[in-house]
């Protein structure tokens, strides 16, 4: 059987800054306010050529912040998903300097800002926790990926320009969608998540 | 055969013969039963940036409509007498975000909406910030016929010179002062700020009584 490379890919030309996938996302994640597991951003703003992508953790091949966690809490799961331990981790913050995305979050908890345990993009794949338990519920969110359903916010993009799933099927649906159209400004931050060339 | 297949022409120059456009069986008509203009014309709108225009394309007379009195024409008749336009040189519009809905009581007291526009604001071109010293996301007082407002700046182009726009989802807020007290225990929504409705003025469209939401005159100045 071959495993499937779970990714995530934002086509930059169809996303409209609607926000429904971090409205999405934090209603089946229950994440708190302040937190955004993910978030959009647009460049241009109100300018012609203004451009908006879709931004949360990316699943990186070889992921930076696992290689950058001091207590090795972040792990890469047999779909390729990165997921971390919130009983490890110690909340240093090294993994937000090393990801390429500004995907860590971390909750401020007592005096002085000090940042508690992290809190990121789970692919909606839960924890180490058994799945669908409710102490993985209360730690990571959902675990849809259990349940044999993509992440909340992809499935809810309301242009398709957010996609989740296998890797190669997702860069399937994208070559064929910029060999149609005859365009694509690029899917962004696959390079550098994947190490790959932009699927085009 | 129809007119696309025929290429001798001959069904194209029958059907014009006939006064028929050949794409087609039937004529356009431009006419909207039982509205004061059957065929669109242009009127300005009651407070207007270009009083001169008035006498030309002045909005409907006045007149009782249901049950109550529709007194646009006077209104904007006093409007350019007073020279209003003077004091007020900005175009004032108003519409809708993709957060909220409506008057936004319902999606504002949503957490995972709230979140992610907290603060009542107005577009303002670059160039009309500018001259006022208005900062991105600084506050300012927006002025309109009755009333003002106090909101943060969001200075972008997306609006052009001469234009302020405000989204008309906030409530919970008059004349600067936070009203949030005054809501009854746990019926206040998690965002408050001004609403936009405080700024736009008199007029009504003489079929529906809709109120003139989108086009009227304001001032802004850095508060």
């Amino acid at each position: 059987m071959v495993v499937a490379r779970m990714k995530f890919l934002c086509d930059a030309d169809r996303c409209i800054e609607c926000n429904a996938c971090v409205t999405a996302c934090k209603n089946e994640n229950e994440v708190p306010w302040g937190i955004n597991r993910r978030r959009v951003v647009t460049i241009n703003d109100g300018k012609p050529g203004e451009r908006s992508v879709s931004m949360a953790c990316m699943h990186c091949t070889d992921a930076p912040c696992a290689a950058a966690c001091p207590v090795n809490c972040i792990y890469t799961t047999d779909d390729g998903v990165v997921l971390h331990n919130k009983d490890l981790c110690i909340g240093c913050g090294y993994c937000f300097y090393a990801c390429p995305f500004g995907a860590p979050q971390y909750p401020r908890v007592g005096n002085f800002g000090s940042r508690g345990k992290m809190d990121k993009c789970t692919f909606c794949a839960g924890g180490p926790e058994p799945d669908n338990s409710s102490v993985e519920f209360e730690k990571y969110g959902a675990n849809r990926l259990a349940q044999g359903k993509l992440p909340m916010c992809a499935e809810v993009c309301s242009t398709k320009s957010l996609l989740a799933g296998d890797g190669a099927v997702i860069e399937g649906i994208y070559k064929d969608r910029v060999a149609t159209r005859g365009y694509g400004s690029g899917a962004w931050g696959w390079q550098s998540a994947y190490g790959e060339d932009v699927p085009d | 055969m129809s007119w696309s297949t025929d290429l001798s022409g001959g069904i194209q120059r029958v059907a014009l013969k006939h006064g028929c456009v050949p794409h087609g069986n039937a004529r356009a008509r431009m006419n909207a039963f039982g509205l004061p203009d059957p065929i669109p014309v242009h009127r300005e709108p009651i407070y207007t940036p270009r009083p001169e225009l008035v006498s030309q394309y002045p909005t409907y007379a006045d007149a009782r409509q249901f049950r109550l009195p529709n007194m646009g024409f006077s209104v904007q008749k006093a409007a350019v007498e007073k020279a209003v336009s003077g004091a007020f040189p900005l175009i004032f519009t108003t519409g809708r975000i993709v957060e909220f809905e409506g008057s936004g009581e319902e999606t504002r007291s949503n957490k995972w909406l709230a979140e992610l526009q907290q603060d009542m604001f107005a577009e303002i071109n670059p160039a009309d910030a500018a001259e006022r010293a208005i900062k991105d996301g600084g506050w300012i007082w927006v002025t309109g016929i009755n009333a003002k407002a106090k909101v943060k700046a969001l200075v972008t182009e997306r609006v052009p010179k001469g234009v302020v726009w405000m989204p008309y989802h906030f409530g919970g807020w008059l004349d600067g002062k936070d009203l949030r007290a005054n809501y009854p225990a746990g019926t206040d929504p998690i965002v408050l700020g001004e609403s936009a409705n405080m700024i736009t003025n008199y007029g009504y469209d003489p079929v529906t009584g809709m109120q003139e939401p989108k086009t009227t005159l304001c001032q802004v100045r850095a508060a």
